[in-house]
């Protein structure tokens, strides 16, 4: 492999140039396309006419992976078992199958999160006799907003432990479509089913 | 006759063409000659940049690439600068692999699916 130093050149194609341009190799934090964060000092190829960042070499790619993974890493928590039936329940009362929890769950992490008076009362779902027992049930979420909306969401609800948080989530879950049956909550679930079947 | 003898020459020009078109980019992708055409960000769709495929999947992919898969056009910038397209079934997934050479490197636009 073609290993670069900073500070060496190579021809490459600028887009805001719109031509081949002399880029250099220096040192940039570059963010991803699709706005998930930022790889920090990573090799990159300057555009020597407007700075604009043109090529990334191969030599790169371990740097960029490790971040893009990072950012990626599935939410998992270690729960009572009878928070997955309920859950599972869940998807049953909606009309879809066991495969829906995780969309299901994404969507409440996602709508908490933007819901600062729904989050804070997350907490309170943690008293009751359901948030215990032993845990035996392993529940694993993956996806590009995940990460960050969990985060976002344990700030907002003032929960740090992510099981703890998961919890809390599977019995809003509860209360709104198993124990209220609330119309709002089992219609906008319903929908998600649709897009996502 | 002459129509039959000039389309399959120009056929056997584009298979031999395309020959060694994939066998310049997959000695790229041994010897790590690999660079990757940049918009100011980090494309996620170029999926070797990320390192989510490896240069010897990218290579099995374009390997088991026939004639057919292969369309090529010219640099918007640079018309001396051919850019090449496979588009792929493999392992399930349609790929679409595009890239140009500027020497020594196979330069990569995209390889997604």
């Amino acid at each position: 492999m073609k290993i670069f130093k900073v500070g060496e050149s190579q021809k490459a194609a600028c887009n805001k140039c719109q031509s081949f341009e002399n880029a250099t190799f220096q040192l940039r934090d570059v963010p991803f396309s699709d706005g998930t964060g930022v790889v920090k000092k990573v090799l990159v190829g300057v555009c020597d006419k407007c700075e604009s960042v043109t090529v990334l070499p191969h030599q790169s790619t371990p740097a960029v992976k490790r971040q893009y993974e990072a950012k990626r890493k599935p939410v998992e928590g270690r729960l009572p078992a009878h928070l997955i039936d309920i859950l599972n329940l869940a998807t049953m009362e909606i009309g879809a199958t066991a495969d829906f929890v995780p969309s299901m769950m994404k969507y409440y992490i996602h709508s908490l999160s933007e819901d600062e008076k729904s989050a804070k009362k997350i907490a309170n779902y943690l008293q009751s006799d359901l948030a215990k027992g032993r845990s035996e049930k392993r529940l694993s979420l993956k996806g590009r907003k995940i990460f960050e909306d969990i985060e976002h969401l344990k700030s907002l609800s003032h929960i740090e432990n992510t099981t703890d948080l998961l919890k809390g989530i599977i019995l809003k879950i509860n209360e709104d479509v198993l124990v209220k049956k609330r119309l709002k909550s089992i219609e906008n679930l319903k929908n998600i089913m649709a897009a996502v079947a | 006759m002459y129509a039959i003898w000039r389309t399959f020459g120009v056929r056997v020009e584009c298979w031999v063409g395309y020959k060694e078109i994939k066998r310049q980019v997959i000695d790229c992708l041994n010897k790590g000659y690999v660079s990757h055409e940049q918009r100011n960000d980090i494309d996620v769709k170029n999926l070797l940049a990320i390192g989510q495929v490896s240069l010897e999947e990218v290579g099995e992919i374009i390997g088991r690439s026939r004639g057919n898969d292969y369309s090529s056009s010219l640099h918007h910038f640079d018309s001396s600068i051919t850019v090449h397209i496979i588009k792929t079934r493999r392992a399930g997934h349609n790929w679409y692999v595009k890239w140009y050479f500027v020497e020594p490197n196979s330069v990569f636009i995209s390889v997604h699916h």
